[in-house]
Parts: structure tokens; sequence; C-alpha cells
């Protein structure tokens, strides 16, 4: 996973291209795999190292979360909450976000094991490799800023 | 035709309906995937139980962390763990991250190191993506509003 900074930041570009509107639910979209999968999975990590005895399928079931299918699940069951006038964009945006993020984190380089993009039709994972997991932390500031100043200059009346 | 079927997927007469299946769906594409991730993936765990089957195995572990630290070997942890890598473990300190490649020796029963990259710009990719943790969260009491017991943007 690239941070969440970088994650947040090209979801507001995105919107600044589109001119779109429901920018809060798009970038909401790109923290939910990670919010959803890898939060979780930390704490779990934290509590097991400390002695706590957890059962690995625990951590391990929040991990669809961050796959396609799981993506989409969850982007429906959030957009079930909304008005109803709401719910269909809400929904576009979130999983628009979500897959925003997955896109990202596929350049990544993780020695060759990749996302799982077709569970459960498939086991087979994927990666493009393009660049190291932390490649995107020094630039990510300064790519925040432009991407906020971005958007605001493109959706301004 | 995709926008339609996500209409009707969520008008209002259905969209209970749709909540409790794909909450059921979650739940048990959940519970599949942690059946694969934890007995049919043919990681670390599996060569400790298949020792012969697995010898000489490659087996790669991307992005974790250092917990322990011997004189020659170290011990690592992700999710699961923690699993002994036979390496010389010069420059490294627990906490650091790593990403290993190497090969299942049963003799060990650890495995030995062919290769290792350091993560050192882990902590500030933790500290950043906290600080987007942190913005999402106070961000959204200012995006979303309650309305007839409905969620607004």
């Amino acid at each position: 996973m690239a941070d969440l900074i970088t994650h947040m930041a090209t979801g507001l570009v995105f919107k600044a291209g589109t001119r779109g509107r429901y920018t809060a639910a798009l970038v909401a979209g790109t923290v939910l795999p990670d919010l959803g999968a890898r939060v979780p999975a930390m704490a779990f990590s934290a509590l097991a190292q400390s002695g706590v005895p957890i059962a690995p399928e625990i951590p391990y079931a929040f991990e669809v979360l961050h796959m396609p299918v799981g993506m989409l699940l969850l982007c429906l069951l959030i957009a079930c909450f909304f008005d109803p006038v709401q719910r269909s964009a809400v929904f576009l945006n979130l999983f628009g976000g979500c897959l925003l993020h997955l896109a990202l984190d596929l350049t990544q380089d993780h020695l060759g094991v990749g996302y799982l993009l077709a569970f459960p039709v498939s086991t087979a994972d994927f990666e493009l490799g393009w660049m190291g997991t932390e490649a995107t932390v020094l630039w990510a500031p300064l790519f925040a800023i432009a991407s906020l100043v971005l958007w605001r200059w493109r959706l301004r009346p | 035709m995709l926008e339609n079927a996500i209409n009707a997927l969520l008008r209002p007469g259905r969209v209970l309906w749709t909540g409790m299946l794909t909450a059921i769906l979650l739940v048990g594409l959940g519970v599949r995937y942690a059946d694969f991730a934890a007995h049919q993936r043919q990681g670390f765990q599996w060569c400790l139980e298949n020792p012969d089957a697995c010898d000489g195995r490659e087996i790669l572990l991307p992005v974790w962390d250092v917990v322990a630290v011997e004189p020659d070997s170290y011990t690592v942890f992700k999710v699961t763990g923690p699993i002994p890598i036979a390496g010389d473990p010069a420059g490294l300190t627990v906490g650091d991250t790593v990403s290993i490649r190497g090969v299942f020796r049963k003799e060990q029963k650890a495995i030995v190191e062919t290769h290792r990259t350091l993560h050192s710009r882990r902590p500030l990719k933790k500290a950043l993506s906290g600080t987007g943790l942190l913005l999402f969260f106070v961000g959204l009491p200012f995006c979303l509003r309650i309305r007839n017991k409905r969620l607004v943007l």
C-alpha cells in the first residue's frame, strides 16, 4: 500500500480532472481499503506480538476489503445507509475511490507477491512492481498540497 | 445499465434486503479467504507441517517487521509468526521492516535468507498514513449529516 496521504491526494486530482461532485465520497473510497483491511491487521498483529492469542483467520478475514469483490460489497453496504437520492452516487464514488487505491497499490513491488484481484474466482495474484513500497513518501506532502490547490482551483465557480 | 442496476438494488423498498445480503456475502467472503490464507496457502507454516515436501522451496516475505535479533539469525512477524530467518542480522534492529527472499530448510526449521531489503522509510510512511487516517476521521463529521435517519453528504 502507498501511504494514505498519497491515496487521498490521487482522489482529489481525479475530482479536479473530472470536476465531478461527491469529492468526499471518492476520497473516503481511497481510504476504505486500508481502513478496512490494513488497520485491523496491524492492530491484531500488535496484539499477537504482545502475547495475546489471536487466531490468524481473524486478521486474514479483513483482507478481503482490499480486494475488488470485497470493496464492491463494502461500498454497497455503506451506500445502503445513505439518503435514497444519494445512494447510487455515493456507491459509485466510494467504489471508484477504492479502485483508484488499488490501481496505485498495484504499481508497487512486493517481491512479486501481488494482490488477489479476482478472489474468490481465482487465487492468482498480480502486481506491476514499478516502484518500491515507500517510493511515494518523500513527495507525498507536496503532492497533497498541490492536489488540494488544483482541486480548489478547478472547482471554483 | 450499471447505474440502473445499482439504482434497482438500492431503491427504498429493496435496500434492507440488499444491505443484509451484502453483509452476509461480505462475511462469507472473509471466511472463505481466511480459510484459504491460513490453511491452503503454502507458506512458512505449511512448510513446518510438510518439511520434506517444502525443503529448498523459495519463500517470499514482503514487508515484515523484525521482532528479535540474535547473533546469527533474526525473527520477523506480520499478522502471523514469528518466523525465524537464518541470515546475518548486521544492521538490523528490532522494529525495522524488511522484505526477504529466502529458502526453507527443514534441518533448521527456518528460512535461509538469500536476499533482504531494508525498508528504512517505513516509519515515515506509517506517520503519513496515520496523518491521513486522522484527517479522514476529523473530516468525516464535517462532510456527513444525518437527515430522516439517513446519512447525507
